[in-house]
């Protein structure tokens, strides 16, 4: 078996038991109701896994060998490096935002607009350093 | 930079694919390549040389702007 396959079979197994223990958490068990903020990190967690796993057992199917080269790791690199950059931008606006009182942040919201953001920006970063030349 | 990978490829009869597996990387990776539009790191450039039976220097050509050698040189 190639490195590749087994990576992929391992990494789409855990993906799966994450996954399921996602679905098993936001089930209440014997009527105790776990906290709902765990229920989701835990499915947000497994969902990516999930999508990962989906992804890399549908491009060995699809007849690609090998899944991550050089150039992958490079794009993937500069992706987070610009990701990174504008969240931190990102927190300085929030920092200020705060600071003059122009819109009532919370913690949880905070947390939000970071989670997604810095999902987001590293998705759009990744779509655009792929398509430019000498990424 | 330009690359003379196609025609090289060309030459053993070698498909993007075929080149790809044999240097270990995917097949998009080639593309790039052979387009110019990916600059390869020194291991992967020899890879793909040694697999094409070629030279570095045949396979991926500069401009005499891009590598600016008469610094290098004077310096």
């Amino acid at each position: 078996m190639q490195m590749d396959e087994m990576q992929t079979k391992i990494r789409g197994a855990f993906a799966i038991a994450l996954f399921m223990l996602g679905i098993a958490i936001a089930v209440p068990v014997l009527g105790y109701v776990i906290d709902p903020a765990i229920e989701s990190t835990f499915f947000s967690i497994a969902s990516a896994m999930f999508a990962v796993g989906i992804v890399f057992y549908w491009k060995m199917k699809k007849g690609v060998k090998v899944v991550r080269d050089e150039r992958v790791d490079r794009v993937a690199r500069k992706a987070s490096s610009w990701s990174w950059w504008f969240s931190y931008v990102l927190i300085a606006l929030l920092f200020w935002v705060q600071y003059l009182k122009l819109y009532p942040l919370t913690v949880d919201l905070v947390l939000g607009i970071m989670f997604y953001f810095m999902i987001a920006t590293y998705i759009v970063a990744q779509w655009f350093i792929n398509r430019s030349p000498n990424a | 930079m330009k690359t003379r990978i196609k025609e090289f490829r060309a030459r053993y009869d070698l498909t993007q694919d075929d080149l790809a597996q044999m240097v270990g990387v995917r097949r998009e990776t080639i593309v790039f390549l052979e387009k110019g539009a990916y600059n390869p790191s020194l291991s992967l450039a020899v890879k793909v040389a040694k697999a094409l039976k070629a030279t570095v220097d045949e396979l991926f050509v500069f401009e005499k702007d891009e590598l600016r050698l008469e610094k290098v040189a004077r310096k």
